[in-house]
């Protein structure tokens, strides 16, 4: 056949790619909520881990006893996105896009001495030195912001 | 014999029969695919938002009102827990005449071993369904007809209720 050599395609593949176009049209919504999702359980699982992170800290400076010192470096953001972190006495709090999370800490005295914000705040991207000192004969762990 | 005007192209008359009985087929097929289409991706929907409500659950990270709530009263649902959605089954409930769309219930079965109040279980129920209701109005932009707890939650030719978790 002479016309063969300018390059055809064969009906059942014009209708494949149809279809197949048709299906991918309809699956856009869905891959777009599934990535949404994959995003949000990004941000909630690094937040819940940031507050671990600390509260662990606090926890293991606590129990180590007088003296014992561990310095934490705090991330800039929890899942691509700004956060808030505070401390009292009973937990570590974390706040991002209007959530919260809580991860307890033994009850302790905290004494916390920072430059940047207000009260028990962390602020992301600095680093802390958390230490424990006994202070008239009671723990007391201290939060220090080194840079 | 030589069919002299053979090169213009003919179709045959089977052929053209064929084409037409496929055609009308298609035609009469196209509206049950749709639908079925329709309910496919709201289910689909439906288990993303149920998924992410149980994360939201399991990672103990909630709205500040749920959180201040759950801190005053509930302190256990503020602990991360494992919670996980083993299926997500649509009851065909027939045509709603009020709403003139199918309804359809959604009922999500989930397991979590740690928590065993029924008032902690419904708390986190209660966000299931929230999110399997948003994620389907989301997904077909019907945001702006439902209410703000997405309830019931609508698609073109459904309209979807949920049924109180399953706990297993």
């Amino acid at each position: 056949m002479v016309m063969d050599e300018e390059g055809h395609l064969s009906v059942e593949f014009i209708i494949t790619i149809l279809v197949m176009i048709l299906m991918g049209m309809g699956m856009v919504d869905i891959v777009s909520e599934r990535m949404e999702l994959v995003h949000e359980a990004e941000k909630l699982s690094e937040a819940r881990f940031l507050a671990e992170k600390v509260a662990s800290t606090i926890n293991k400076v606590n129990s180590a006893g007088n003296g014992h010192e561990i310095k934490i470096t705090l991330p800039e953001k929890v899942g691509k996105s700004s956060y808030l972190l505070w401390i009292n006495s009973s937990g570590v709090y974390v706040e991002q896009g209007g959530r919260k999370g809580k991860a307890v800490i033994y009850p302790v005295t905290i004494w916390f001495n920072s430059s940047y914000g207000p009260g028990y705040r962390m602020m992301p991207g600095k680093t802390y030195r958390v230490l424990n000192r006994r202070n008239n004969g009671k723990t007391v762990i201290y939060i220090i912001n080194v840079k | 014999m030589v069919l002299l005007n053979d090169f213009k192209g003919q179709l045959a008359i089977e052929y053209i029969f064929w084409l037409g009985l496929s055609f009308i087929l298609i035609l009469s097929m196209v509206n049950m695919a749709m639908d079925s289409d329709e309910l496919n991706m709201a289910i689909t929907a439906a288990r993303s938002g149920a998924i992410e409500g149980a994360n939201m659950n399991s990672f103990a990270v909630f709205p500040e009102k749920s959180f201040s709530e759950y801190e005053n009263h509930k302190e256990r649902i503020n602990f991360p827990s494992s919670i996980r959605i083993l299926k997500i089954d649509a009851i065909n409930c027939g045509f709603n005449s009020s709403y003139q769309k199918t309804k359809i219930q959604l009922i999500a079965h989930v397991s979590a071993p740690g928590i065993s109040k029924k008032t902690y279980k419904d708390c986190l129920g209660s966000r299931i369904n929230y999110y399997m209701r948003r994620s389907i109005s989301k997904v077909f932009e019907t945001e702006n007809i439902t209410n703000s707890l997405y309830n019931p939650a609508f698609s073109p030719k459904y309209v979807f209720t949920t049924a109180d978790v399953r706990w297993v």
